[in-house]
């Protein structure tokens, strides 16, 4: 991961299940070469590592709090 | 790059819960029948026909639910498969319906033969699911409080059934006391039922409803402060100590501050919209609230309202829970299943209809507070009965459609 990497922030926080993992999904099929995914969350999505690995993208959680998580998804 | 959705590799299939929820539904129906038949002359929580009808909504009802459910949670929320889920799923109903059924009959036309095999059945299926889940969760690597919390709740429900069982097996022959009835009544009430729902209210009350996590404290030490004290329960049930009051007080108390808790973070959630879902999660949080304190005040008071409380716990507060659970369930699972074969056209808020789902809520709510009604002016049980018997056919008509909806969806695709 190159730090000079282009951001798209993902701040789902505020949503009801399912739709913190459905707008994660559609944003990792719109992920390009170079990109970085930052996920806000207000808690672990354990079904989203899945999905990060069936499609063959790397991740790194930068926080994981107690009503608060973060990670970056890329390529 | 065709890009791949949720991974369906942990769940059951789709008709296993739904076929869990289906059932559950027609005994809710056989529930207002019974009602109907026998609801006036059941003054007392020990005659037959009140333990029949008890069983119906606990093994019927709430059972039905709770296992259908804990097949498809587990792997969801816990991340960890049960082995050959299908037989094993399909195994514990057959056995279960049985067992309810034989359960029921048993006590309703005093048949000593039907109460055993009731009481083998319900071991195979009840102690079997139990055993089976408790060893699957202790494979997962995050020991979470979630996840002691529902280990706590299996090994009350296992020891609630074993107690229930011997009761039944030794029924008639001098050995089941009244305090060992009520052993199995906190194993289950206590040990299981709050346990269970708290374990799933950790995870389902943020995901769902996008309120704060529940405070670290409630989550680290509720189940086992609520493990110690039913424990401390029992030993002075059976040797009739004088700590019974102090002990079901503390119990009271514990139950009153994880319902004030959910309600608090219901109240403050970060997107207050109103549905039925969340009207039915307030409502049941009010009656435990209330059979808490009345449970109390009857304790020190020396009231003698068993059956009101037992209406406002029951009716008030498990039913309406699991119901509630059931309309955030449903959809959820539909969608999760559809999405995961790669059908986008499903809509959560199609798959049960919120205006039906609001119909079922209201008629569900009138037949409750004219049952409330009915312990002091008896007639009006039919009334009661009445209107609970339709709200349970637009409940079992609402999860059936919610069977249709994926069908029709699923059919699309092929």
């Amino acid at each position: 991961m190159n730090t000079n990497n282009k951001s798209i922030i993902l701040d789902v926080s505020d949503l009801e299940a399912p739709y913190p993992i459905m707008k994660a999904l559609d944003a990792i099929q719109e992920l390009k070469d170079g990109e970085i995914l930052v996920f806000i969350h207000r808690m672990s999505p354990c079904k989203l590592f899945e999905a990060i690995e069936r499609n063959n993208l790397k991740y790194t959680i930068i926080k994981d709090e107690e009503n608060y998580f973060e990670m970056q998804i890329y390529k | 790059m065709q890009m791949q959705g949720l991974s369906l590799d942990q769940a059951p299939p789709y008709k296993i819960p739904m076929f869990y929820y289906i059932l559950a539904t027609f005994y809710l129906i056989a529930f207002c029948v019974c009602i109907f038949i026998y609801g006036t002359n059941t003054t007392n929580r020990y005659y037959y026909e009140a333990i029949a009808m008890t069983h119906i909504l606990t093994l019927g009802f709430f059972a039905h639910v709770m296992l259908g459910s804990l097949f498809q949670m587990i792997p969801v929320i816990i991340g960890v498969a049960y082995r050959n889920v299908n037989i094993q799923a399909k195994v514990i109903l057959a056995f279960l319906n049985i067992g309810t059924i034989c359960f029921v009959t048993g006590f309703l036309y005093s048949n000593k033969i039907l109460m055993h095999i009731a009481s083998l059945c319900l071991i195979l299926s009840i102690v079997y699911f139990a055993l089976s889940s408790f060893f699957t969760i202790l494979k997962t690597e995050d020991k979470n409080p979630s996840v002691k919390t529902f280990l706590s709740a299996l090994i009350f429900l296992i020891l609630g059934v074993i107690i229930g069982v011997i009761s039944l097996i030794n029924h008639g022959n001098g050995f089941s006391s009244k305090n060992f009835t009520d052993v199995h009544i906190s194993f289950l009430f206590f040990g299981w039922l709050i346990m269970l729902i708290s374990a799933v209210s950790y995870k389902v009350i943020p995901m769902f409803y996008v309120t704060k996590e529940y405070p670290l404290f409630l989550k680290n030490h509720f189940y086992w402060i609520v493990s110690l004290i039913i424990i401390l329960l029992s030993i002075a049930l059976i040797s009739e100590s004088p700590l019974i009051p102090i002990l079901k007080t503390i119990l009271a108390t514990l139950t009153l501050i994880f319902s004030y808790t959910t309600i608090y973070l219901l109240k403050n959630r970060k997107r207050p919209r109103r549905d039925t879902t969340i009207n039915l999660w307030y409502f049941a949080m009010i009656n435990l609230s209330l059979a808490s304190i009345l449970w109390v005040v009857s304790i020190w008071f020396k009231l003698d309202i068993d059956f009101f409380i037992a209406t406002i716990f029951g009716l008030g507060f498990a039913y309406s829970i699991i119901n509630g659970m059931l309309y955030k369930i449903v959809p959820f699972l539909t969608w999760f299943h559809l999405s995961s074969m790669g059908i986008f056209d499903a809509e959560m808020s199609q798959v049960i209809k919120s205006k039906y789902m609001k119909m079922q809520y209201n008629v569900y709510l009138i037949s409750y507070f004219i049952f409330l009604l009915a312990l002091f002016i008896k007639p009006l049980i039919y009334l009661g009965a009445l209107l609970f018997l339709i709200s349970s056919l637009i409940l079992s008509f609402n999860i059936i459609n919610a069977f249709k909806y994926y069908k029709k969806l699923n059919k699309k695709t092929i």
